[in-house]
């Protein structure tokens, strides 16, 4: 079991502390909150590496491995990812439990990462240039590697077109076009002012002693702060008001399809888990509708699922198909969604579902990341549901609940990569 | 049953070998929500030429037999799928196949007992009729089809084909759409009579159980079948040279992928000798190639190179290799730094002081893995069939020398057993 408990440090920064005597490992993790916004968005995504290039202390990434080699193979992870309306920073660090090891290691990697983040190589006002000048290209590479992953990439363009004119389209590694301007100065301007302004939480999990950690986080997280911003997100309920069919042509073998749905239901309201338990009976599984009736007993994909989009009210189903089965592919795939509709549901799919999802629930607390990443989301998102109160709310969910928020599913966008 | 003790872990290690043959393993982990099961059989794609059991006559069977079968084992006797129960169960289930063994697996976080009984009952129930085997074509044409567009997987599987001119993993693991559309429910049975027989499989199951439990479901669960000799299998002499030096191709992507290959010459080992070996060649690549070498930093600063930039090394019994990979603008420039520090370190060696700090970190992230049910459990099942058992992997990572590094170094890292693989773009 758990424990969890969350402690204001003041300034907006938040401490969670998950104890749990199981691991091995402990995991620190630093989250940021920035908004969404195609003007920040760029500048954002070049941070995590170029804060991995060198600190004061240990000023190249040569000099950083080395140092967490003898932290007794540390791990350092900095990365951004898109979370609704809002694009995330997060640095983690994950250590073994000293208690397993010859040497004390905890306080000098919590040392270690306040260094990464609060005190990164700077020289004359600004990052160092050598290496903001690389991660740029390395930027534009993995913008322009976007095409290689072809599943990910009809997935990521469904969401571009579906929501045009919302936030939510914002390609949350930024646009090449916006690279350019982006020099040593300015990004380092941009940081200084991501660390006054953002809201910040801390969580660290593992089998520690909670007072040792709260005195060593008072005592070596200095964040420089001001005045920290309100994250405002777009209203993600609405009508479609006709589908929008669009085809991008490649060079490709496998044609690969996205559909995205508006589910017009709202992660705060209890409507949300009957409408996780609608897509598991969907497309959740080897037990899904999607998978017998378009897979197996068509043979027409190897993978076909439905997944929701928590924190923007939208579905997306996916599957890579032979192209000449298009049509015939969303006949069936729409066949499944009216199934549902008509309440054409056995008991053993309700049954099936709801399992599905409870184990998958309940195994979040057998990963320190998981556990970490679900308490962030849960205080960040103001939903005061911990994992056993969800588990009980998909228990509770009928047949009636999943039909009743179907008719609140709109197709809003089909997305067919083909060549 | 026998019980092993690792100290420095923490942990136990239950085994047994049940009258059938099949050997059992059991790992408690305590306070886990989840509990694994792997059951699977020492056969993989690899294996394309052999006798039949009950037969005297040697078969070659359709290349991606393995993949296919392992695809036909969820279909059960009364037309539903394995797949089902594992649903009502609350399970979640997979399986895999690759060159060497293929695994059927589930995790649940309830109804653990129920769900290792359906496991062993189904991967030891075929129904293979002409029906179904028919209609499974059309879903691993697919998963090839898929394959196909995947560049990180070709330029991998490049990389075999120009490392090696007669050995099976050359050939792709789930075949061809033009091999497994001749693969019929005949074929199938040959070869699940044959390598699926208990004295040829192993089970292993991780989590917070009752190991005297675990092994009831177990033997109740478990048909008995007669033991199996040797099964024979027939396989080429692989030459001591590379097929060939360099392979490209062109594909849908922005940068080119490529992936250098060493093959191994010093094959034909098992047990610890191997693992050390393993370990040893890892050990190297951390300290010459990975992050915190030279060479990595030469290639990253000077832009050549990634995060992408990766290596790994791949010890089976009978072939090995190394392979280092990642994306750039010039391969062949990568490639050819990289063999002017490893030419410069065997004029002026290795050094110590790399080993030492690389010893310690590989301590603790092994420490580290443990964390992880799944790692633990694939882990044991596919050393095992190496006969290795993955418990022992600390103790002789400890007894690695710095002596036994070098020179494996010396031996491995041969620009004349190298060969590079390149995906460019369209």
């Amino acid at each position: 079991m758990h424990k969890v408990e969350r402690i204001n440090l003041g300034d907006k920064i938040n401490l969670t502390f998950i104890g749990v005597d199981k691991f091995k490992t402990n995991l620190i993790s630093v989250y940021m909150q920035r908004p969404l916004d195609k003007k920040e968005v760029t500048k954002n995504a070049l941070i995590p590496n170029i804060l991995k290039s060198g600190s004061n202390k240990f000023k190249s990434q040569r000099e950083i491995s080395k140092k967490l080699d003898n932290l007794y193979g540390a791990g350092i992870y900095a990365d951004i990812a898109k979370k609704g309306d809002m694009q995330i920073l997060s640095f983690k660090m994950s250590i073994t439990d000293e208690t397993y090891l010859d040497e004390k290691i905890l306080k000098e990697s919590l040392i270690f990462l306040n260094d990464m983040i609060n005190d990164p190589l700077v020289e004359d006002g600004g990052f160092n240039k050598e290496y903001v000048d690389i991660e740029k290209n390395n930027l534009s590479d993995k913008i322009k590697s976007r095409i290689n992953d072809k599943s990910r990439y009809a997935l990521e363009r469904c969401i571009e077109e579906m929501c045009k004119d919302e936030k939510f389209s914002i390609y949350e590694y930024g646009y090449e076009e916006d690279i350019e301007s982006i020099n040593e100065k300015n990004l380092y301007d941009h940081y200084k002012n991501i660390i006054k302004t953002s809201p910040i939480d801390i969580v660290i999990a593992g089998n520690l002693d909670k007072d040792k950690v709260l005195e060593y986080i008072k005592n070596i997280f200095k964040f420089e702060r001001e005045n920290v911003i309100d994250i405002v997100g777009d209203n993600n309920i609405g009508t479609v008001e006709s589908v929008k069919n669009v085809v991008d042509k490649m060079d490709v073998t496998q044609g690969k399809i996205t559909l995205g749905y508006r589910t017009n239901i709202d992660y705060k309201d209890d409507r949300y888990y009957s409408l996780m338990v609608y897509s598991s009976i969907l497309g959740g599984g080897p037990h899904s509708k999607l998978f017998v009736n378009v897979r197996e007993k068509e043979s027409l994909c190897y993978y076909v699922y439905s997944m929701i989009e928590k924190y923007k009210s939208i579905m997306f189903i996916s599957s890579g198909i032979e192209i000449d089965k298009y049509d015939k592919a969303i006949e069936l795939i729409g066949e499944q969604l009216e199934k549902i509709k008509k309440s054409e549901i056995s008991n053993e799919e309700i049954v099936n579902s709801k399992n599905s999802i409870i184990n998958s629930i309940n195994s979040v607390r057998d990963s320190l990341n998981s556990l970490s990443d679900f308490y962030y989301s849960q205080g960040i998102s103001g939903v005061n549901e911990n994992l056993d109160s969800i588990m009980k709310k998909i228990e509770n969910v009928e047949i009636k609940d999943v039909v009743d928020v179907s008719s609140d599913i709109t197709l809003d966008t089909v997305y067919f990569l083909r060549n | 049953m026998k019980k092993i003790v690792n100290d420095i872990l923490k942990e136990e290690l239950y085994y047994d070998k049940l009258d059938c043959g099949l050997e059992v393993f059991f790992m408690p982990k305590e306070g886990f929500s989840k509990k694994y099961a792997v059951f699977a059989t020492n056969y993989g794609s690899n294996e394309l030429e052999f006798i039949p059991i009950n037969e005297n006559q040697k078969i070659k069977v359709n290349e991606g037999i393995a993949h296919f079968l392992e695809h036909k084992m969820f279909e059960q006797p009364d037309g539903g799928n394995a797949f089902d129960k594992f649903s009502l169960l609350g399970a979640s289930a997979n399986a895999y196949t690759n060159f060497t063994m293929t695994a059927y697996l589930f995790s649940a976080t309830d109804n653990f007992h129920e769900s290792l009984d359906h496991l062993i009952d189904y991967v030891q129930t075929p129904h293979f009729t002409d029906e179904n085997v028919e209609k499974e074509k059309g879903i691993i044409a697919q998963e090839i089809n898929m394959y196909d567009d995947n560049a990180d997987w070709k330029v991998y599987f490049n990389t075999l084909k120009a490392m090696y001119i007669k050995h099976n993993t050359r050939i792709d693991i789930a075949g061809s759409v033009e091999s497994i559309y001749k693969i019929d429910k005949d074929e199938l049975y040959k070869c699940y009579n044959t390598f699926y027989n208990p004295s040829n499989m192993a089970l292993f199951i991780v989590g917070d159980l009752d190991c005297n439990k675990v092994m009831e479901t177990v033997n109740k669960a478990i048909k008995p079948k007669d033991t199996l000799d040797n099964i024979k299998i027939f396989k080429e002499d692989e030459p001591n040279e590379v097929n060939q030096k360099e392979i490209v191709e062109n594909l849908s992507v922005s940068i080119p992928l490529f992936n250098i290959g060493i093959k191994d010459l010093d094959v034909n080992r098992s047990g610890n000798d191997l693992l050390k070996k393993e370990i040893c060649t890892e050990i190297i690549l951390d300290m010459i190639l990975k992050k915190g070498s030279s060479v990595y930093e030469k290639l990253y600063l000077s832009g050549l190179i990634n995060q992408n930039f990766g290596c790994d090394h791949v010890s089976q019994i009978d072939h090995g290799y190394t392979i280092l990979g990642g994306e750039s603008k010039d391969p062949h420039k990568v490639r050819d730094i990289i063999f002017e520090y490893i030419n410069k370190y065997k004029q002026d060696g290795l050094e110590k002081e790399d080993f030492d700090r690389i010893k310690k970190k590989k301590i603790g992230m092994f420490l580290k893995y443990f964390d992880s049910v799944e790692f633990i459990a694939n882990n044991f099942i596919s050393y095992h069939f190496r006969d290795i058992n993955f418990i022992d992997y600390l103790d002789v990572l400890k007894s690695v020398t710095f002596e036994d590094v070098s020179d494996r170094f010396n031996k491995h890292f041969d620009e004349k057993y190298s060969v590079i693989s390149i995906i460019n773009p369209k």
